[in-house]
C-alpha cells in the first residue's frame, strides 16, 4: 500500500536543520554560481554521480560507524572491513575533498561533520538513504531514465519487466528492507515539522491512511496529548506497527485498523491525513483513494495531504528531482497547486488552504463539497 | 572527535544531513543531463524556444515525462521554462554539439551502460584493488577501445578537454626551440600536436598512438591542416616509441599504468632520446592534504577502468622518472588542474 511510510522510529531534527532545507537547493545554486565558472559548475553536476558512488561505498562498508572511537589509519580500516588498503585509502581521500572524512598528518582518517550523517545511529544519519541510491537496482533505474522519457512509464518496466519497485521488491525483499529505511532517513526530515505546521488543537479523532508504523502518527499524538488516531494501513504494516505503537506508549490512544484504501476508510475521523501517499498514484488510483476517503468523512472532516508541492517557474525545489524519482521508480508523481485542486474536484472535495512547514512538504488542507 | 572543517564545495551555512542529500542527489542530476545530451535538446533550442510538445515530438520521446525533465533540469539553471516554452541557459550552451566549450560527446560517451555500469562496482575495485572494467567486460579498457567505433567517438569526446589542455601547455611552455615534437598518446584525439603544430608553423611532428585511434585521428589532422607537417604512427607504446624527437610528450599517458608498466614505457623513451631530448609529461599531481582537487575523483575512474594506473603525487612522478633514468628539471604548474612535468636524461 503505503511503502513509503513504512517507518520504524521517529526523530526529530533540529527545526534549524529543516529550516535549511527549505532554501537549500536555492542557496546551492547561488552559492554555484557566485564561485565556480559555468564550465566548472557544469563539469561539477555531470560528474556528480562519482561522488554519490563514492559515498554509497563508504556508508556500505560503514567507515564512519569504525571510526566512532576515533580516527583509523586506512590499514586498519580496510583489515576491519576486509578490502584493498590502497584502494579504500583512495576513495576515502577522494571523499575529504569533498568534506566527507578528514585525514591527518599521519595518515589516518577521522570524521567530519558529513562523515557523521552516515553513522547508522546518528539522528541526522541519511546512510540507508545513501545505501538505496547506489545500489544495483536503484543506480540501474536511474541509468535507464532515459527509457522513462521515452515510454512515460517507470524504468523497472524497462529494467525488471514490473510496473514499478513495490511490485519488483516482492522478489528482492532485501531492496524493500533498504528501501522502507531511506523512507526513515526521509521522513526523519518532515515529521516534526508536520506536528508543527498545521494548527491540531480541538482535533478528537485523526485518522492516519497509509501511515505505516505510525512515526508521524506518534510524533501529532505526542504534541496534542488529547488527540485519538486510527492508524490505517495493509494488514502486514499494521501488525508491524503494533509494537512500535506500544514502545512509544500510545496503545491506548491508538486503534490500528488493517484494510485497503482502495476498498474503504475508517469512518468518523476529524482529521484525514494522507502523508506522501497520493504522490505514489497515477490521477484515476489516486481518484480513488480519495472518493473512499470521501465517504467515509462527516461533513466537518478535513482531508490533509502532506506532499511535496511543485511551485511554477524555474525555482529550484527538491520535489522537482523527488518527481523524476518517482518516475522511474513507482510510477506516481508529485504535483503542483493546480493539479491537486483537479485530484480534488474529481473527487469531490475542494482545497481550503496550502500550509507551508518548516519542511520541504507542503500540508494541503481540504473539505468535501456537498 | 570530529574535526570541524568547512566543507569548501558546500555553501558554510548548510546543515551536513542536507548537504548530504545535495551530494547524494547528484548521481540524479547527473542523469538527467545525460537524458538531456543523448536526446540533444540543447541542439533542438539552438534557433529559439520551443514548447515540451515540440520537442517531444523531434525527440520520439512522451510529452509529460519530457517536461518533468526539463523542468527538473530548469531547476539547476540547465535550460530555462518561460510561458510553456524552454529555452538555452549559459549552463545549458555547453550540451550543444558545436558549443566552443561543448560537452556533449563527453557525456554522452562516458553516460553509457558501460560506463554506468563501471561505477555502479565501485565497491568491487574498492574490495580488490582491481579494475571493476575488466571484472565486468573480461577484457582490458585499452582493449575495448581497440575497436574503431569505440576510438572515434572516444577521441571526439575527449578533444574538448584534450585541447584545452594543449592550449595551456602552450601557454606555460616555451617551444621555440623544438623543431620535433614526438606526441605519444593513449586514444587521444591528436588535438595536442595539432595545436602545437599550429602555433610553430616550423615545426614537425609525430602523433604516435594505438592503430584504431591513429585511424580516427587521420581525417582530424587533415581537417586541421598540419599533415604536411604530421607524420601518423600506429603502435604500442609500451614495445617502443618512434626516434627523433626532440620533444616527447606524454598527456594523460602515464597516468593509465601501473609503475611498472609506467617504467617500462618511460624507459622506451628514453632509449629513443638524445642527450638534451626533453620530456614533458602533462598529469594532474596529487597534492597534499584534504583540499578538494578535481584529481582526487578522477584517480577513481583510474582505479575503476585502467590497467593499475593512479594519479600520482610529486613524490611518486619523482621516484618513477629517476627509476626509468630520467632527472626532473621543472615542474610547471598551469592555470588548469594540470602540471607539466619536464625531464631530461639523468
Amino acid at each position: 500500500m503505503s511503502q513509503a511510510n513504512l517507518q520504524t522510529k521517529p526523530k526529530k531534527p533540529p527545526m534549524a536543520l529543516i529550516q535549511a532545507m527549505m532554501n537549500v537547493t536555492n542557496s546551492l545554486q547561488k552559492f554555484r554560481a557566485k564561485m565556480m565558472p559555468p564550465q566548472v559548475a557544469m563539469v561539477e553536476m555531470i560528474n556528480a554521480y562519482q561522488v554519490s558512488q563514492a559515498i554509497y561505498v563508504a556508508a556500505q562498508l560503514g567507515i564512519a560507524d569504525l571510526l566512532k572511537d576515533g580516527a583509523k589509519s586506512s590499514e586498519e580500516l580496510a583489515h576491519l572491513t576486509g578490502v584493498d588498503e590502497q584502494s579504500l585509502y583512495r576513495l576515502l581521500r577522494s571523499l575529504a575533498s569533498f568534506g566527507i572524512f578528514a585525514e591527518d598528518e599521519e595518515k589516518r582518517f577521522d570524521l567530519t561533520p558529513l562523515a557523521v550523517t552516515l553513522q547508522i545511529d546518528s539522528p541526522e544519519s541519511v546512510r540507508a538513504w545513501a545505501i538505496m541510491s547506489g545500489e544495483k537496482w536503484h543506480w540501474n533505474l536511474w541509468g535507464n531514465l532515459i527509457e522513462s522519457v521515452k515510454t512515460g512509464k517507470t524504468a523497472v518496466e524497462y529494467t525488471f519487466s514490473k510496473p514499478n519497485i513495490f511490485e519488483y521488491f516482492v522478489q528482492d525483499s532485501q531492496a524493500g528492507n533498504h528501501f522502507d529505511e531511506a523512507m526513515t532517513n526521509l521522513a526523519s526530515l518532515n515529521n516534526s515539522a508536520i506536528a508543527t505546521g498545521y494548527d491540531f488543537s480541538g482535533i478528537s479523532k485523526l485518522v492516519d491512511i497509509g501511515g505505516g508504523y505510525g512515526s508521524h502518527l506518534t510524533t501529532i499524538l505526542k504534541t496534542y496529548p488529547s488527540i485519538k488516531g486510527v492508524l490505517f494501513d495493509q494488514p502486514s504494516v499494521i501488525a508491524g506497527a503494533k509494537e512500535f505503537i506500544t514502545e512509544n506508549g500510545l496503545a491506548e490512544r491508538c486503534e490500528l485498523v488493517a484494510g485497503d484504501f482502495f476498498q474503504s476508510v475508517p469512518p468518523g475521523g476529524d482529521i484525514y491525513l494522507l502523508k506522501t501517499v497520493i504522490h505514489d498514484w497515477d490521477e484515476p488510483n489516486a481518484v480513488k483513494i480519495l472518493k473512499n476517503c470521501r465517504r467515509a468523512m462527516t461533513e466537518h472532516s478535513k482531508l490533509l495531504l502532506v506532499e511535496a508541492v511543485i511551485p511554477p517557474g524555474n525555482t529550484p525545489y527538491f520535489g522537482k528531482l523527488l518527481d523524476l524519482e518517482m518516475l522511474t521508480t513507482s510510477g506516481g508523481r508529485e504535483r503542483t497547486e493546480a493539479e491537486y485542486r483537479a485530484l480534488f474536484d474529481a473527487a469531490g472535495f475542494k482545497l481550503t488552504k496550502v500550509f507551508a512547514t518548516a519542511s520541504p512538504w507542503k500540508i494541503i488542507e481540504a473539505v468535501g463539497v456537498s | 572527535m570530529i574535526t570541524t572543517k568547512p566543507n569548501p564545495n558546500m555553501p558554510p551555512d548548510l546543515p551536513p544531513q542536507v548537504a548530504m542529500m545535495q551530494m547524494l542527489g547528484g548521481l540524479r542530476v547527473a542523469r538527467l543531463i545525460y537524458a538531456a545530451a543523448e536526446l540533444g535538446i540543447a541542439d533542438l533550442l539552438a534557433d529559439g524556444s520551443q514548447t515540451v510538445e515540440e520537442l517531444a515530438q523531434a525527440t520520439g520521446t512522451h510529452a509529460p515525462s519530457l517536461y518533468r525533465l526539463m523542468r527538473s533540469l530548469a531547476s539547476v539553471g540547465i535550460f530555462a521554462e518561460y510561458e510553456c516554452h524552454f529555452s538555452l541557459t549559459p549552463l545549458a550552451e555547453f550540451l550543444q554539439s558545436d558549443s566552443p566549450d561543448s560537452v556533449r560527446a563527453a557525456v554522452k560517451f562516458f553516460g553509457q551502460d558501460w560506463h554506468w555500469n563501471v561505477w555502479e562496482n565501485l565497491h568491487y575495485s574498492v574490495k580488490t584493488g582491481e579494475p571493476a572494467f575488466e571484472y565486468l567486460y573480461k577484457q582490458g579498457l585499452f582493449e575495448f577501445y581497440q575497436d574503431p567505433e569505440v576510438a572515434r567517438v572516444s577521441s571526439e569526446s575527449k578533444a574538448s578537454i584534450s585541447q584545452r589542455a594543449a592550449q595551456s601547455l602552450l601557454a606555460n611552455y616555451d617551444f621555440s626551440l623544438i623543431n620535433k615534437v614526438v606526441d605519444i598518446g593513449i586514444f587521444a584525439s591528436g588535438s595536442t600536436v595539432i595545436s602545437l603544430l599550429q602555433a610553430n608553423p616550423t615545426m614537425q611532428g609525430v602523433l604516435f598512438d594505438y592503430p584504431s585511434a591513429i585511424a580516427a585521428a587521420t581525417s582530424v589532422i587533415e581537417s586541421a591542416k598540419v599533415a604536411d607537417r604530421c607524420e601518423l604512427i600506429a603502435g604500442n607504446c609500451l614495445d617502443s616509441v618512434p626516434s627523433g624527437g626532440d620533444a616527447y610528450i606524454l598527456m594523460f599517458v602515464v597516468h593509465n599504468w601501473d609503475d611498472n608498466r609506467a617504467v617500462q614505457l618511460l624507459k622506451n623513451c628514453r632509449e629513443v632520446m638524445s642527450a638534451d631530448g626533453r620530456l614533458l609529461i602533462v598529469e594532474m599531481i596529487m597534492p597534499l592534504g584534504n583540499q578538494p582537487f578535481v584529481g582526487k575523483l578522477i584517480d577513481l575512474e583510474s582505479l575503476l577502468t585502467t590497467p593499475g594506473g593512479y594519479e600520482r603525487t610529486e613524490a611518486q612522478y619523482r621516484s618513477l622518472l629517476a627509476s626509468a633514468g630520467f632527472q626532473v628539471t621543472r615542474i610547471i604548474p598551469t592555470q588548469t588542474a594540470n602540471s607539466i612535468i619536464e625531464a631530461v636524461r639523468a
